[in-house]
């Protein structure tokens, strides 16, 4: 094991598996408790629109998926609330449009994408330096938000009814937190693709779930969970030669079904 | 000068075009303890939101606390009907009951969180339940954590939504009970379509079916009743008397 770390990308991608398990494990933990999956599935997927005008602009494409994914997840939080829509039409809406987006950006693009695929689907093998620093300071913006303001998210995910009433702000904390997700899809976006962003924003909070009486544990448990189906994904996906981040999400899935089965003491 | 908690004079809303309450005027005094009741659909809840400034009335004017009802909040403490929260939440007692601090002006609490919760929980005789998962208590038992979360700002206003709905009869006195017992000089509004057992604990009692029929004692009359639901009511007595609506006919 010692000696795949000899390499430079094997490195690059450890880190970048364990900043990528705090961010999906704290905000994961909120997307399932308030059971905002769909929307959180939107908004990876309206991602997409900013890679293709990434590539359309010729720059790095983590930098515009970030403000590109913001403004989505601001979009969906608005106009799901504030029309008469139904959520889920909204979030299907921005779900496709984003996908059009990114089809039409890259068709207009001049030359080839060729790391389409990696946006898609994931190659945690190909994060730069550059990348990791990109990680780490969304990181810091996730963590230092959800410090600051757990107390609220937890009660609009608690009873979004009895947290209005006390006269908290419904309306910015949810759009707070729908941007917290935003910024933890651009993250995952590196480490499993924007199609399989959502496994690892569900799962390793799902399993923890389960155990956790509060969740403030579920919390510091969900990014361990997601350290381990990453790191392990990662390694059996060097050594057995498949795709980083589809091994990753089999194992979060395998290990989430067991978890199914696995009884809860009932005086825990 | 003496403020009422809460008066509402003339007070109008309606949903989608159609009416939920019409021209309704309520005046509670400090210190008393007033159970509004009437028939599902009758704007029990709606009243308690427009006095919690979360629905504005179509006409009508409303002073909670003396301020609108909006700056009144953080003097008001709240117990929803039947919390949207999943059973299985994770959250403990006492992380729950830290909840109803929020939204309120820091300068204004006495107490630091933890004597404050532990406070709250002995009122409602919860504290040895403080590190219990929400979803590991009994339906009587979580009520009385939402009334501690309720208490935990030191209220002048407590307003609960139909705390006893899904609670068995003996279940429903102790909670009566107990908001006997933290009344002291908080004044209290209990929404319930239960017409029966509330009666021998509260003050007043006031019956909303779209327009109120406000009464300025404990006593509630058949006619009053039999107007209000729209239908024949009669007293029946098997444990603990109450009043039922007789299966019938609407012509």
């Amino acid at each position: 094991m010692i000696e795949a770390f000899q390499y430079e990308f094997m490195r690059n991608a450890l880190l970048a598996a364990l900043l990528a398990s705090v961010a999906c494990g704290v905000v994961g933990t909120y997307v399932v408790v308030k059971r905002i999956v769909f929307i959180a599935g939107g908004i990876s997927h309206a991602a997409f629109g900013g890679i293709g005008l990434g590539y359309f602009l010729g720059v790095n494409p983590l930098w515009v998926v970030t403000p590109f994914s913001l403004a989505a997840a601001l979009a969906i939080g608005l106009i799901s609330r504030k029309s008469k829509t139904a959520e889920d039409t909204t979030i299907g809406v921005f779900w496709s449009l984003g996908m059009a987006l990114g089809i039409l950006f890259i068709g207009l693009a001049p030359g080839y994408a060729p790391d389409l695929f990696s946006y898609l689907f994931g190659n945690i093998l190909t994060v730069s330096l550059s990348d990791l620093y990109v990680l780490l300071v969304l990181d810091v913006v996730i963590l230092v938000t959800v410090w600051l303001l757990h107390r609220q998210f937890q009660a609009i995910a608690f009873d979004e009814e009895y947290a209005a009433a006390s006269g908290l702000p419904v309306m910015g904390l949810n759009l707070a937190l729908l941007g917290l997700i935003a910024l933890t899809v651009v993250i995952l976006i590196r480490i499993v693709g924007i199609i399989l962003v959502i496994a690892l924003l569900t799962i390793p909070a799902a399993v923890a779930r389960k155990w956790a009486g509060s969740l403030k544990t579920m919390m510091w448990t969900a990014p361990l969970w997601a350290a381990f189906f990453t790191c392990s994904g990662l390694m059996v996906s060097y050594y057995l030669d498949i795709p980083s981040g589809a091994t990753i999400i089999l194992i979060a899935g395998s290990v989430y079904f067991i978890n199914l089965v696995v009884k809860r003491d009932a005086s825990a | 000068m003496i403020v009422n908690p809460i008066e509402l004079q003339d007070v109008s809303f309606a949903y989608n075009g159609t009416d939920v309450l019409r021209r309704v005027s309520l005046t509670v005094r400090p210190g008393e303890f007033l159970a509004v009741i009437g028939p599902n659909g009758g704007g029990k809840t709606t009243l308690l939101k427009i006095i919690l400034g979360m629905l504005k009335p179509s006409e009508g004017d409303v002073k909670v606390l003396g301020v609108d009802p909006v700056s009144a909040r953080p003097l008001i403490g709240y117990v929803p009907q039947r919390s949207a929260h999943e059973r299985d939440f994770p959250i403990s007692v006492w992380d729950a009951v830290l909840m109803g601090r929020l939204g309120r002006k820091k300068n204004s609490f006495v107490q630091s969180p933890e004597d404050a919760v532990a406070s709250a929980l002995k009122a409602v005789e919860m504290l040895d339940y403080k590190n219990r998962q929400i979803g590991r208590l009994s339906e009587g038992q979580r009520q009385r954590v939402f009334v501690a979360r309720a208490l935990i700002g030191n209220p002048k206003l407590l307003l609960l939504d139909e705390p006893t709905a899904s609670v068995d009869v003996v279940m429903q006195a102790g909670i009566y009970q107990l908001l006997q017992k933290i009344k002291q000089d908080l004044t209290i509004v209990l929404v319930t379509h239960d017409i029966g057992v509330i009666a021998s604990y509260v003050d007043k009692i006031a019956c909303l079916g779209g327009e109120m029929f406000y009464h300025d004692s404990k006593e509630i009359g058949h006619k009053d009743l039999e107007s209000m639901y729209d239908c024949p009511v009669e007293l029946i007595a098997h444990g603990v008397p109450h009043r039922v609506v007789r299966e019938h006919r609407h012509d």
